[in-house]
């Protein structure tokens, strides 16, 4: 999509004008994207807020510089991931959760199916975010940026800063890593199964 | 297609960014091999469930809060940006009032004559006389040494004495220790090394002490505490001095060659600090203005050539010399200048004293 077909230019150019009630239906409208990308990528709820809203700060005070080269989204995006990562290492805690195999054995949830049940669907959907975070980091924000938030490839190399070849290579190793966990959940289930 | 290529293009393949041969070349294979569309199609279930997660939302006050960090964050961004920006202005003028203050700042030390001469006077002070770089303590010692040779020490004190020298730091003590005020023993100085106006005044003092205190010496009626009270003035006087230049001369009369010495010292603007009678001579400490030192010097080889002429001619006469003053005036027409601006000199403090011993052998 091309800068001059950007559905949120003519609120930018209002924010760059003073105009923060502009500013503000900008984080209305894309605050939980933000919030996703973050509580996704730092796997703590509150903290994602927290940078979240840093992330909107800087959107504010830099919004002087973007002049339309990439969607305001695209843009918007490349800050998160940059906020994200840095925020990462800053911290320097790498959280590998090895708890969920057992936790969804547990359950006696089949993830392929499709779980009706609200209960289940809120129990499938901890695991999942459990079974991304475990991804490494180049992977699970170009898993988030396709499957969750729906980033085109184009718009996530946009906003990482990285090759298409590198997206495409990134994604597929990410969802081949997250069948593979599902797929070992499935088999570990039918095993417990057939021993009752 | 084999099924290895399946794997490798399956994700695109969901994301339909196959070009329309491998799509169609991609179809086939599934249509054969039943163990690749069973991947594939696990893989489409995996998008699925990650893509059907659940959207976070946030807390209803998210918009309040990133209102208020930008508006707490802003103060410090105004200052940064009334301080710096717009850089193309902002610079300037501070380097131009940067240049401006050290203008001001260089002309008022211009303007201010005390400062350009006080720092001239402490250059001076450093370069030409070692002097300052002696400890206070050294000095005491210096006059101490030089004033114990014309006057007796006190039973009392001669222990005393022996003990501060032996307990006196090198000149490498600490600044600290040299700075400490010092005194000698059984003396109490309770004034620092006085200012040069004030050293003027007290070294004319000194001058009378020590004429007395000479003649106290060889009248043997002076007690110990007058002598120590003398002493005490006389360090005191000496501790403002330079350290002593020794000179010998030998005589055919060595008292009375001392008392031509002693006539004409005072009217080079100097004093005669002691004397002291020796076994083949006669000691003498004197202090001078150090510009009257070359012209002292003079005197004193035109009195030994006179004499030495004298005895040569065997014209040598039992009468009174004649005075010293006019054959130093000969020999060196700067003595012509009166006492009275000898004193005026002396007084302004501007000439540093000087201090010889003087030993006058006599020859046998």
């Amino acid at each position: 999509m091309a800068a001059a077909e950007d559905p949120d230019l003519d609120l930018v150019r209002k924010v760059r004008g003073g105009d923060r009630s502009a500013f503000n239906r900008l984080v209305l409208k894309y605050r939980n994207r933000v919030l996703g990308v973050a509580a996704r990528m730092l796997g703590d709820r509150v903290e994602a807020e927290d940078l979240a809203q840093d992330v909107f700060v800087k959107v504010y005070h830099a919004l002087g510089s973007f002049h339309g080269e990439a969607l305001f989204s695209t843009w918007l995006y490349r800050i998160t991931a940059n906020t994200c990562l840095n925020r990462r290492k800053k911290q320097n805690r790498e959280r590998r959760l090895r708890d969920n195999v057992e936790d969804i054995a547990q359950l006696g949830l089949d993830p392929f199916s499709n779980p009706h049940n609200l209960l289940e669907r809120k129990q499938l959907g901890a695991l999942l975010e459990r079974i991304i975070r475990e991804l490494s980091e180049e992977q699970r924000i170009v898993l988030i940026l396709r499957d969750i938030e729906g980033l085109s490839y184009e718009e996530i190399a946009a906003s990482l800063n990285v090759e298409l070849g590198t997206v495409r290579s990134r994604l597929h190793r990410a969802r081949r890593e997250a069948q593979a966990r599902i797929k070992a959940l499935c088999s570990q289930e039918e095993q417990r199964s057939m021993a009752l | 297609m084999n099924c290895r290529e399946i794997q490798e293009l399956s994700s695109d393949y969901l994301d339909r960014r196959l070009t329309p041969s491998e799509t169609a070349l991609f179809r086939e294979h599934l249509k054969v091999c039943p163990d690749c569309r069973g991947e594939v199609e696990e893989l489409r279930k995996t998008v699925a469930l990650v893509g059907s997660l659940d959207e976070i939302e946030t807390g209803p006050d998210f918009l309040v809060r990133v209102n208020n960090k930008i508006d707490r964050g802003g103060w410090l961004r105004r200052f940064s940006r009334r301080l710096f920006a717009p850089w193309r202005i902002k610079i300037p003028l501070e380097a131009a009032a940067l240049v401006a203050v050290t203008t001001l700042a260089l002309y008022v030390y211009h303007r201010t004559p005390e400062l350009p001469q006080y720092k001239a006077h402490l250059s001076q002070d450093s370069a030409k006389t070692p002097r300052a770089e002696l400890t206070q303590q050294q000095r005491v010692g210096d006059a101490q040494d030089l004033i114990g040779k014309y006057l007796p020490v006190p039973e009392a004190d001669k222990g005393k004495r022996t003990e501060q020298h032996s307990e006196a730091p090198s000149s490498a003590a600490p600044a600290k220790e040299a700075a400490r005020p010092q005194v000698a023993p059984g003396l109490t100085i309770s004034k620092p090394p006085a200012a040069p106006r004030e050293v003027a005044a007290g070294a004319q003092g000194t001058v009378t002490q020590a004429e007395s205190a000479a003649r106290g010496v060889r009248e043997e009626k002076s007690t110990g505490g007058q002598v120590a009270e003398q002493r005490q003035r006389m360090v005191q006087g000496a501790m403002s001095s330079p350290s002593p230049k020794r000179v010998e001369v030998s005589s055919e009369d060595a008292g009375l060659l001392s008392d031509r010495i002693k006539a004409l010292v005072p009217d080079l603007g100097g004093k005669v600090l002691g004397e002291r009678a020796l076994d083949d001579g006669v000691d003498l400490a004197i202090e001078l203005p150090q510009s009257r030192e070359v012209e002292f010097r003079s005197a004193l080889q035109a009195e030994t050539r006179a004499e030495r002429a004298d005895a040569a001619a065997g014209l040598k006469s039992a009468e009174a010399p004649p005075p010293l003053q006019g054959q130093a005036q000969n020999d060196a027409p700067m003595l012509q200048r009166t006492g009275r601006q000898v004193e005026k000199f002396a007084l302004k403090g501007e000439d540093p004293a000087v201090i010889i011993e003087l030993r006058i052998r006599q020859q046998k």
